[in-house]
């Protein structure tokens, strides 16, 4: 399995506290890789430095290296980074003065012309690569605000997707989702590995082990535990994965 | 150790239960192999029976625990291994009540000969000590119950052998036979508790499920 996404002794600050402690990790490519950990453990920081969103924060500073496909990601444009590096957020957060159509290609009409024919073309393609497409089809001028909450996260997926990342970074995608929404979700990020590197934030360990091939575990912003997922949640090695896993703490 | 949650103590409460009833399985063959009574057999099968349905008590709070639960590491490895270890009690339970039927059905009168009586004695003794290793979740004891199985089988051929040009009649052959065929099988159900114990406890696995290669009998 190739490698996508590398980082080496990766250290994060707000100010003067430290909130990441040398992390060194490899994405691999095509595969969903879940990141657990109690709440203030830099689960959210560490995504954030992978697409350079992180330095977006006043007073906030970055050490060590990062990767994609060998390239040091803090060599490149960070609009650059972010293109190849998408996100989506706990909350779905459609445009809401946007439709569905505009929300999909807001970010591909930021970053140059394309023509109508084909913008139709990268809404269709997304829409229906995160299944929404026969849910709204009749009416893509409907603002986007007005789909259910579990639409609102696919219309944000496919916004992302429209951008054709090589990577997407989920920070917990179905926290505000119901059941059957999420399951939803859960089932697209399966689909979405065969063409796309996927890293989940998640606080759900059931979820994460339903959904992703390997498991990293953050504690006190340090990365205690990185495994095949069926290995991390079957042996995991360290006691404090053990603890934490198994609900006695977190 | 981590405190154990609630739902793991029910189960371990089940799988000793278990083991309670096939103790006094063990005690009752242990009487018809002094003195055949009429109506143990009964009594024995009727027992067995209730570990039986000790099993799919303990199955069902498993599955349970599974749905309602969803443990991970070394929960759901102490839930998967109670699931085992139930069965491998099960099967141990069908062995000891398999022992008063080959004595009902080879019907001679003859008795079981003292090393196969020892060989039963020396397998009941793994099948104790697996489960106490299970129940104290010691795995290093029950890594040295897997070891006392070659003792068992090296017993278990020594009995074939003894027996393959034996002129003193086929009832003897077979009662004796059968039993250490039997013991040998409950001695291996042992093994399984232990490598199961092995496995909850340390999260490795040692494949003692393996078949084993059929024995030598030239080389006794």
């Amino acid at each position: 399995m190739a490698t996508k996404l590398v980082t080496e002794r990766l250290s994060a600050w707000f100010g003067k506290k430290q909130v990441l402690k040398d992390i060194s990790i490899a994405f691999e490519e095509r595969q969903v890789t879940a990141l657990v950990g109690p709440s203030g453990c830099g689960k959210s920081t560490f995504i954030r430095c992978l697409n350079r969103m992180h330095e977006l924060n006043p007073g906030a500073r970055v050490e060590g290296k990062a990767f994609l496909d060998g390239i040091d990601i803090y060599g490149m444009d960070p609009m650059d980074v972010r293109r190849k590096i998408g996100m989506v957020f706990q909350k779905p957060n459609p445009f809401p003065n946007m439709s569905i159509s505009d929300n999909v290609v807001a970010g591909i009409k930021l970053s140059g012309e394309k023509s109508k024919a084909d913008l139709d073309a990268i809404v269709e393609r997304t829409l229906k690569s995160v299944g929404l497409y026969d849910e709204v089809k009749d009416d893509l001028r409907r603002s986007g605000a007005s789909l259910s909450g579990g639409q609102q996260q696919r219309l944000c997926i496919a916004r992302a997707l429209a951008m054709e990342p090589e990577v997407i970074l989920m920070d917990e995608p179905t926290s505000a989702l119901d059941p059957a929404s999420t399951s939803r979700i859960e089932d697209l990020i399966r689909k979405l590995k065969s063409e796309i590197t996927v890293i989940i934030i998640t606080h759900n360990v059931g979820q994460a082990a339903r959904i992703s091939d390997k498991t990293a575990f953050l504690y006190l912003g340090e990365l205690i535990e990185y495994n095949d997922t069926k290995e991390f949640f079957e042996s995991p090695k360290s006691p404090i994965t053990e603890r934490y896993i198994t609900g006695r703490f977190g | 150790m981590m405190e154990e949650p609630d739902y793991l103590k029910e189960i371990n409460n089940g799988i000793s239960e278990m083991y309670n009833s096939i103790v006094e399985i063990y005690e009752m063959v242990l009487s018809v192999l002094k003195e055949p009574t009429a109506g143990k057999t009964k009594e024995i099968c009727d027992k067995t029976k209730l570990v039986m349905e000790q099993e799919e008590a303990i199955i069902d709070r498993c599955v349970e625990a599974l749905i309602r639960h969803q443990p991970f590491a070394g929960d759901l490895r102490a839930v998967t291994s109670a699931m085992r270890i139930s069965y491998d009690l099960a099967r141990i339970s069908r062995y000891l009540s398999n022992i008063v039927q080959v004595i009902d059905d080879v019907q001679s009168g003859v008795a079981c000969a003292p090393d196969v009586k020892g060989l039963l004695e020396s397998g009941w003794e793994m099948v104790q000590e697996s489960v106490k290793s299970y129940l104290s979740r010691d795995p290093v004891r029950a890594a040295s119950v897997i070891d006392e199985d070659a003792k068992i089988d090296s017993g278990y051929r020594k009995v074939l052998s003894r027996y393959r040009d034996y002129a003193g009649g086929g009832a003897c052959v077979l009662l004796n036979g059968l039993i250490a065929r039997i013991v040998e099988r409950m001695a291996d159900h042992a093994c399984y508790i232990s490598a199961e114990t092995v496995y909850m406890v340390t999260g490795s696995r040692i494949g003692v499920r393996a078949p084993k290669c059929p024995p030598d009998l030239s080389s006794q």
